[in-house]
């Protein structure tokens, strides 16, 4: 990512130059080609493929279609559809979008604020920063289980603290059915994912030089300001990955906590939280639609790499070392 | 400066990767605990017998899934053929229980081994289906009663011949229901061999029905006055829900929907072909089952539960009714110490009605799994003598009893041990009007689909806040019909 800018040597003078290591990695890169390549390009072709139960056999060999399922996910998009396949699709593209902005704003925000707390000198820091990394070893599907528990209606944790010991509302609320689903699964998803993104920024924060800070402190810049121009600024690149990977994971995500929260196997989260990725498992595997499934996961690799496209242009310059700051 | 910026991005980027591996290596962890917390919600939630089920039905937050690994090694003594065995956790002690059927077998065939491997309900439809596409993996295989078809189907089932099931003792010997399970619809013969039944039932609390003077008969009669007990009951004990059943996060949705539209006269599917459950008498049938919740009749959070969290629900009291199945018996006689209710009061008072007559008949949903023996199984003669013996008295008897299920055959089935039981004999008497999924190779995608539309009906419910307007059931299941429709070929 932080590619130099400078006009790189010919790459096979490169590869003469440090063969040995090329050596190294040479079993890697074969390893990518068939564990990462191999199955890429099949899944490619596959969506391409009629198939389906009675063709699974056929597997590679079933019966060409082109781009049917392509062309049938996107007139959909453009005019919608009756069959409940396509029109799940498209509700679980909008949730997708929804949940992933929402989680990645939540975690971006907080995520912030908590690193710059633990930046701060107080007694309990060690403990503190120790007790934030907390929730990112419990493993998602731990995670989904866990907040089964506390969205539950009767005798939850999150009813019991919001009515009983804050008195904010007076009904308990239903959050594992009805249209507060998808909330419950983006604070999940926010719980798990917010000390990955504080550790990082706390990290970033740390190496800012504390001269820059007394630098600022004479010329009289207050608190918000040092944040503004010297704290934020620098930690650009950063905000940049968080984004990135926040995005990536939102897109491809939701799926562990989704089917150990809404259980029922299927990951059906119902209507107002289905996301894309349990959405298309779905379509693939219970509906033996494999052409289909895969059709709709190139679709989704497009939308997300239209996303770095967006990425990589919005945030180019704070990833080039040089215009850093 | 510039230089150590420079080189504080690249740490943190090396820093980033480091964790990034950290975090693909807790990811391939979470795999592994999987099992452990599925072992550990079940735990926590005093489960003993795990809606063993039917169809794929594990409920994912319960599975006892820490099973994949066969429980003994391989003895590679005498044997002279060494069968190979799949099945999936039934029962409270799954392994123990197969165990005790393998040893008898063994035991009787001294010639034949068989190697048990346990498959988590969750892993065990795609594990067949690897099986059956590379044309490698065990010979006999248990199947939930709604994946024969599909794998009949795609040519990897060995069928069983007239001759065998003739010496099974004929089809008439099997439960009608079940039996059904066994067939593709459009070819001859049967390619799996019933092997234990789950059928559908209202469990109630037979102490609170007789407080307020009303008699079973009467009580479960028919939907009208089946809504009038639950509506006394609750009066009556306002601590007590009327009923309770699991909204859309279960594998049971398309289940306990289906019998409020077989009562109510309407079918799922006609002539196997075409979509039916959007009928108006299937569209009244659900519109009526949606209505326990919106005239408040049952457990408030009913909506949110599982299938083992509503079993747990009873067992605590909480509620009057529930729609389940009949491994509460089990529980019942399970002592608390081992996670059953044995001296609890619902213990005591477990009793079980047949589901109330809707205008268009009392029919149950039958389900169960089936033993099949897979094409490439090179020893087809002593496969079939390991499903011959699960399949006669004996086996049907004891292991049937042991993991909380029906068993299959009508001799067993009359067996004084089952039939004079007051509890089992309910299930009997439901079986004997049992339905079940049409014997088709669609039929587990129609059932996503099912459960799809269902189960988004059940947040349309918990969104009114009230009841539901069958305008509204006739919207999802009209869509759910065109996407079935539409798998059908139509």
């Amino acid at each position: 990512m932080a590619a130099s800018p400078h006009s790189k040597p010919s790459l096979w003078r490169r590869m003469k130059q440090h063969s040995l290591a090329y050596k190294f990695i040479a079993p890697t890169v074969v390893a990518m080609f068939l564990i990462h390549f191999i199955p890429m390009v099949q899944g490619l072709y596959l969506s391409l493929l009629d198939v389906r139960l009675t063709t699974l056999t056929l597997y590679l060999k079933a019966p060409f279609v082109g781009f049917k399922y392509y062309r049938e996910v996107i007139l959909a998009l453009l005019f919608g559809s009756d069959s409940s396949r396509i029109s799940g699709m498209l509700n679980a593209t909008g949730n997708t979008i929804e949940y992933t902005f929402w989680t990645n704003v939540a975690t971006l925000t907080l995520g912030m604020i908590l690193a710059l707390l633990l930046n701060r000198k107080f007694r309990w820091r060690g403990i503190a920063r120790t007790l934030v990394l907390l929730p990112w070893v419990v493993p998602t599907f731990v995670t989904g289980t866990i907040f089964n528990f506390i969205w539950l209606q009767q005798g939850g944790l999150a009813n019991r603290i919001l009515v009983d010991w804050l008195g904010i509302i007076d009904q308990p609320i239903t959050w594992l059915i009805g249209p507060n689903s998808l909330y419950a699964l983006v604070i999940a998803t926010v719980w798990r994912g917010l000390p990955f993104a504080t550790i990082m920024m706390l990290a970033s924060m740390q190496v800012i030089p504390l001269d820059l800070y007394e630098a600022a402190e004479l010329d009289g810049a207050n608190g918000l300001q040092r944040f503004r121009y010297i704290t934020l600024p620098l930690l650009k690149p950063i905000l940049a990955t968080l984004v990135l990977f926040g995005v990536i994971n939102g897109l491809y995500g939701g799926y562990n906590i989704a089917v150990q929260m809404f259980g029922g196997g299927t990951a059906f989260a119902g209507e107002y939280a289905d996301l894309l990725v349990p959405a298309i498992t779905r379509q693939t595997w219970e509906r033996h639609l494999y052409g289909f499934g895969a059709a709709s996961s190139v679709l989704l690799m497009i939308l997300l790499l239209v996303f770095v496209g967006i990425w990589y242009r919005v945030f180019r310059s704070s990833l080039r070392t040089e215009g850093g700051s | 400066m510039l230089r150590s910026m420079q080189r504080s991005f690249r740490g943190s980027l090396a820093l980033l990767l480091c964790l990034t591996l950290l975090l693909s290596a807790c990811g391939a962890n979470e795999t592994g605990s999987t099992a452990t917390s599925a072992t550990g919600g079940n735990a926590a939630q005093a489960e003993p017998t795990k809606a063993p089920a039917n169809t794929e039905a594990p409920a994912a937050t319960a599975a006892p899934a820490a099973t994949e690994a066969p429980t003994e090694a391989p003895d590679s003594n005498t044997a002279a053929v060494t069968l190979k065995l799949w099945h999936m956790p039934n029962g409270a002690a799954p392994a123990e229980a197969m165990q005790k059927e393998i040893d008898a077998f063994e035991a009787a065939n001294p010639g034949i081994k068989v190697e048990p491997e346990m498959l988590d309900w969750g892993a065990a439809f795609q594990r067949i289906q690897t099986a059956v596409q590379g044309g490698e993996g065990p010979c006999v295989v248990q199947l939930g009663t709604t994946w024969n078809p599909t794998f009949a189907a795609m040519g990897g089932l060995r069928p069983f011949s007239d001759a065998e099931i003739t010496e099974l003792g004929g089809s008439d010997s099997f439960v009608d229901a079940s039996w059904e399970t066994t067939q593709l619809i459009g070819q001859p013969g049967a390619f799996s061999i019933p092997w234990f039944a789950d059928v559908r039932a209202l469990a109630y609390r037979a102490d609170l029905l007789e407080q307020a003077g009303l008699k079973p008969e009467e009580a479960f009669k028919d939907w009208d006055s089946f809504e009038q007990t639950l509506k006394t009951i609750q009066e009556q004990n306002p601590d007590v829900a009327g009923i309770a059943f699991p909204g859309r996060n279960d594998w049971n949705v398309w289940q306990n929907s289906s019998m409020w539209i077989w009562n109510a006269g309407g079918e799922l599917l006609s002539n196997d072909s075409e979509a039916a459950f959007n009928s108006d008498k299937a569209i009244a049938g659900v519109t009526e089952f949606a209505k326990l919740y919106g005239e408040k009749m049952t457990i408030t959070n009913t909506l949110e539960l599982n299938s083992s969290q509503v079993d747990a629900a009873f067992g605590d009291g909480r509620t009057f009714s529930i729609i389940t199945g009949p491994w509460l018996i089990s529980n019942a006689r399970t002592p608390e110490a081992d996670g059953g209710w044995a001296n609890r009061t619902v213990a005591d008072n477990l009793a079980y009605a047949q589901f109330p007559a809707g205008p268009g008949g009392q029919y149950t949903f039958v389900g169960g799994s089936n033993l099949a023996i897979l094409k490439s199984c090179p020893n087809p003669e002593e496969a079939f003598k390991l499903v011959k013996f699960l399949t006669a008295n004996e086996s049907q008897l004891r292991y049937t009893q042991n993991i909380g299920m029906l068993p299959a055959t009508k001799t067993a089935q009359s067996d004084p041990q089952i039939a004079s039981d007051p509890l089992y004999s309910v299930f009997i008497a439901a079986a004997a009007n049992g339905k079940t999924s049409a014997s088709i190779a669609e039929w587990g995608q129609i059932e996503s689909v099912l459960n799809e539309q269902l189960g988004s009906l059940w947040d349309d419910v918990a969104g009114t806040d009230g009841v539901i307007t069958s305008d509204k059931v006739k919207e999802r299941l009209d869509k759910a019909a065109t996407t079935v429709d539409e798998l059908l070929g139509n």
